[in-house]
């Protein structure tokens, strides 16, 4: 069989296709086409660089070039991909090697930039080949008889999976994927991932259907990655966030000297905003050859400042997550991370962005904001040794995206009740759906509330005499097309001048913070607040000094707890004294005076500090769990410490430990940390000590929008439905007076519970601290180990200016302190 | 779902007079026995539910019930609704207004049109409300809709911007609450239906802003 395969005209033509460029296929992507071949689904797995596009799509090619018969008129294969800023470079590519092979087929995208002519044209007679994002497939279902259009379909493809796989948009992937297979139960199912944690399992979750032949065919090319760690000039024993920022310019001048183009990824905007300047002053040369690119620059901006970078116009991009994924741009050869990267995926996948082609070494710096973040470095470079990827974790029981897709169908072809229950059983994110809440899904959707109530005047889905659910006005139509897909961004609103003249964007967040006259940062310009008009932020260009740099929402990631896992053994690897690691050694005088001090926590032990100052009385703790999890430990050391003794307390945190600060002694011995650190009633008190309802309201924002409840407007459209402007705050609200029983509201604890107080993660620590040994200090002045953290919580109430002064009488005041 | 409703008074001196702000977002003026709201929006669950948005219709059912608790503890000759008294179409809710609304046909309805309140020229006349285009002007106070229409000199009284204030915790709680926004010279009514969002923008040098709860006032 394999010989027969080898010597097929299909592969005969394609691998002389190949030849004629030089190349030759790699390994696994033969393998994949010969598992295409065999009539397998499955998952290609491989460094980015190594052409992953080729491997599925050739097999298609070749297997039409061997069957043709098997082949009917229309959509053949449906390649998904997150990432609209691919499609077009991949639909070149594409139609470049169809028409070297010499087919005749055509190549389209569809997504949400492509204009109403061609869809028209498209809808008339499908490509042969159509890339597109999960939410276009989505909008393709709402339209009548769309099953006609994936009749025919031989094979789908689910481009870069681990980017979806862990969020709402797998969800409306895993749907689609159950839907196509409705439609054409022949079809071939192929997943592309980059290297995660769990690739048996994401498989699994994109093809969870038995009558599926799967293979998971996994690249043995490893990616080079050279990862250099940027030292600091000396080592600042009390290290603090932020502080290295300047001195750390002069430092990163040379490396993109050295380089042709260099990516300089930060965590937040609000700090690509600030090195774009640093990096300016230190370097004003580099004016016009460098370029800022993040979520809330313009559109058409972002677009030119990649196709500079892909014309290597640019020397250097200041960016964040925002090119993370993405084009493949030839030119750059360098990668600078500034801070943590957080978690060692987003790490490997940033470092990958240079030396793009294969067996091209990535060059990665990792510059520390603080001296001991080289402690992270030194996380890092083990962690990707041992190749140890964090997982990606399936959505399960999304209610918000099921009642958006129920919607979608009625709009579309319509459904009936059994049918559809019996599909998304099938599916992973809902096979454990109970029939009572798909009753309550479907009651939700035809009667708008609980079975007791239902409104007259409420038509949204309505069940027809032959048993379909058909969605029959036009507007409640148009409406759902317009909220189809589950990214909800922050409400957005321009930024202008006064005198005319597009800026960007900013999070309405931000801006509602800000009093007229006040200086903000954006775009890589100092601006002054004017008013706030339509949507429109007015403002004028200022010189003012003291501009704020928008710390924009969600821009502290945690960090990953793989990561955590590697920097307390790192962290225990330095008490030892004979090291090799070359980070390690540099923070060598930072270790000598913690160990001198305090203790260097072993991986078995738990350090907890207490620090009378004459500020009050500080307890620290250091779980290296990452913040979201120190979060709400520290309100629950809070909570618990409150029960013994009413204490109030100010809250600090970094993503190794945090801080209570209270004017009062607080009585700590070794039993009342047991008792603080107890797995008993561990959730029942973490309620106690948060707000969950407020919680849950925040994360009722995005469930709100996905499932209709709130209309997401676009520019343009905000006139037509301002009588049907509402936010989701309101209607949380409203929800939890009249309507409890809701399950977009328990969805939204749960979220709460899952992501926000990562319910899970919290218990395995607090196990993992129980079994260890706590290691109790108490001591008279800040640790290497405390010290940012303190400096943290001085950045939330103070100006920088301020903030300068008081951090240097603190410092000097520990001096004083060691001297006695 | 009918909640026990408790009643908070705190008096302000405006414009010569004494007004009564209750935490029920209306307030009371003793001088010329009117009740003062803004913003009921009535209508406005049943509209969105027209367009498929799943909003519970008993939220009017509240906003009457605390205008009825009003209407008893002040006994008011007229009620003076300064804008937004209704959402948009005509449908069932403003029906079951009309409906209630008829166990207290002593007392004056007056309402300022807002800007929501553009559809109704046939039915105003059917629920007895008297409509008063732009502005009305009594004992030296203009009655207005929106602060912004208001060119005239002295004293206003306003809805249309839904003041609120944000009130930052201990370990990134916040709280928002409606409030009534004070100045030397312009009042802005908080919205009257629970089915409103909050502005927490509103210029702080110009107004004094006293939030409420379900049971108390606090000035900010």
């Amino acid at each position: 069989m394999k010989n027969d395969f080898k010597t097929s005209t299909g592969y005969e033509l394609v691998v002389q296709w190949m030849a004629k460029s030089g190349n030759a296929p790699f390994d696994f992507q033969q393998k994949s086409w010969q598992a295409y071949h065999q009539g397998k689904s499955g998952m290609v797995v491989a460094p980015t660089g190594f052409g992953k596009t080729f491997s599925i799509f050739l097999a298609v090619v070749i297997d039409y070039l061997n069957h043709p018969q098997d082949y009917q008129k229309g959509l053949k294969l449906l390649w998904v991909s997150p990432l609209r800023s691919l499609a077009k470079d991949l639909a070149k590519a594409m139609s470049l090697a169809i028409n070297d092979i010499g087919l005749d087929w055509q190549v389209s995208v569809r997504n949400g930039d492509t204009p109403q002519k061609e869809r028209r044209a498209q809808e008339r007679l499908m490509p042969d080949i159509l890339i597109t994002t999960p939410e276009t497939i989505q909008l393709l279902f709402t339209q009548k008889n769309n099953s006609k259009w994936f009749k025919n379909l031989n094979c789908l493809v689910v481009d870069e999976w681990h980017e979806l796989l862990g969020s709402k948009r797998g969800v409306l992937t895993e749907l689609a994927v159950g839907r196509l297979l409705h439609i054409q139960p022949k079809l071939r199912i192929w997943g592309i991932t980059a290297t995660i944690g769990n690739l048996e399992e994401a498989a699994e979750v994109l093809m969870p259907y038995p009558q599926l032949k799967k293979q998971l065919i996994t690249s043995k090319l490893k990616k080079k990655i050279d990862i250099q760690p940027v030292f600091p000039d000396g080592v600042e024993v009390l290290p603090w966030a932020g502080h290295l920022g300047r001195s750390m310019a002069s430092k990163i001048i040379p490396i993109i000297q050295k380089h042709r183009t260099t990516l300089i990824f930060t965590n937040t905007r609000g700090q690509a905003e600030l090195w774009y300047q640093i990096i300016l002053e230190a370097a004003p040369d580099l004016a016009g050859l460098l370029a800022i690119h993040h979520g809330s620059i313009d559109g058409k901006l972002r677009i030119w400042i990649e196709d500079s970078i892909a014309s290597g116009q640019l020397k250097a991009v200041i960016c964040t997550s925002s090119l993370d994924l993405g084009v493949d741009f030839k030119p750059v050869d360098c990668v600078i991370q500034i801070g943590s990267a957080k978690g060692i995926a987003r790490f490997v996948q940033r470092a990958g962005r240079s030396g793009h082609s294969p067996y091209e070494t990535s060059v990665i710096y990792l510059v520390p904001t603080n001296t001991l973040e080289l402690l992270e470095a030194s996380a890092l470079k083990q962690a990707y040794k041992d190749q140890h990827l964090e997982t990606r974790a399936p959505v399960v029981l999304p209610y918000d995206v099921l009642v958006q897709y129920l919607v979608t169908l009625a709009t579309g072809d319509g459904f009936t009740a059994n049918d559809i229950y019996f599909q998304l059983k099938q599916t992973h994110a809902f096979k454990y759906l109970t029939e009572e809440d798909f009753a309550w899904a479907i009651q939700f959707i035809t009667q708008g509330g609980s079975t007791l109530k239902s409104y007259e005047e409420f038509h949204k889905v309505a069940k027809d005499d032959d048993g379909f659910y058909r969605v029959k006005n036009k507007r409640i139509s148009m409406l759902h097309r317009m909220n189809v897909g589950v990214i909800v961004s922050d409400s957005m609103l321009k930024v202008k001048f006064k005198s005319g003249g597009y800026i960007g964007m900013i999070e309405e967040f931000f801006i509602s913070k800000l009093k007229p006259k006040t200086a903000f940062i954006l775009a890589g310009r100092t601006l002054e607040l004017d008013k706030v008009k339509d949507m429109t932020v007015y403002v004028k260009s200022t010189k003012a000094k003291n501009a704020i740099t928008p710390s924009w929402m969600g821009g502290r990631l945690p960090l990953s707890s793989k990561l955590s896992a590697y920097l307390r053994l790192k962290l225990s690897e330095a008490a030892q004294i004979q090291t090799k690691d070359k980070e390690l050694q540099f923070l060598n005088p930072l270790w000598n005076l913690q160990q001198s001090q305090s203790h260097i926590p072993k991986n078995d032990e738990f350090l907890v500090e207490y620090i009378q100052t004459k500020d009050g009385y500080h307890l620290f703790m250091y779980p290296f769990e990452g913040r979201l999890v120190h979060e709400v430990m520290s309100a629950l050391m809070a909570f618990r410490l409150g029960k013994i003794k009413p204490l109030s307390f100010t809250m600090a945190m970094n993503d190794y430990g945090f801080e209570l600060l209270s004017d009062q002694p607080i009585p700590l011995d070794e039993i009342v940390l047991k008792k603080l650190l107890s797995e008993d009633n561990l959730m029942e008190d973490v309620i106690g000590s948060i707000n969950a309802s407020e919680m849950a309201s925040r994360a009722f924002r995005d469930i709100a929008v996905i499932s209709g409840l709130v209309i997401q407007s676009a520019f343009g459209q905000v006139q037509t439905n301002k009588s049907l402007q509402s936010s989701s705050g309101l209607i949380f609200r409203v929800l939890e007076e009249h309507e409890p029983q809701n399950l977009l509201l328990r969805q939204a604890y749960e979220e709460v519970f899952n992501q926000q107080l990562e319910e899970a993660r919290l218990r395995e620590a607090i196990q993992r601290i129980n079994n260890g040994k706590v290691v109790f200090k108490t001591l008279q002045s800040f640790t290497p180990l405390s010290f940012p953290i303190k400096v943290d919580s001085l950045r939330e109430s103070l100006s920088s200016e301020q903030l300068d002064k008081r951090i240097r009488r603190l410092q000097q005041q520990n001096e004083q302190w060691q001297k006695v | 779902m009918a909640k026990s409703i408790s009643l908070a008074e705190y008096r302000v001196k405006f414009a010569g007079q004494t007004l009564v702000l209750t935490n029920l977002s209306a307030m009371y003026m003793p001088d010329s026995k009117s009740l003062v709201l803004a913003d009921i929006h009535i209508g406005k669950a049943t509209h969105f539910q027209k367009h498929g948005i799943a909003i519970p219709n008993t939220v009017l059912k509240n906003d009457l019930n605390k205008l009825e608790t009003l209407i008893h503890y002040f006994n008011p000759q007229k009620i003076i609704v300064v804008g937004d008294m209704f959402h948009a179409e005509n449908n069932l809710e403003i029906q079951q207004f009309k409906d209630w609304k008829l166990q207290f046909s002593a007392i004056q309805f007056i309402l300022i049109k807002g800007n929501h309140d553009h559809y109704y020229h046939s039915i105003y006349k059917d629920l007895n409300v008297e409509v008063i285009q732009n502005e009305l002007i009594a004992e030296g106070i203009t009655f207005v809709h929106n602060l912004e229409d208001f060119k005239g000199e002295g004293f206003s009284i306003s809805g249309h911007l839904h003041p609120g204030v944000l009130v930052k915790a201990k370990a990134r709680q916040r709280i928002r609450l409606p409030c009534f926004a004070v100045g030397n010279e312009h009042l802005i009514m908080p919205a009257f239906s629970e089915f409103t969002g909050l502005n927490t923008r509103l210029d702080s040098n110009s107004f004094r802003f006293l939030a409420f709860t379900e049971s108390d006032f606090f000035e900010f």
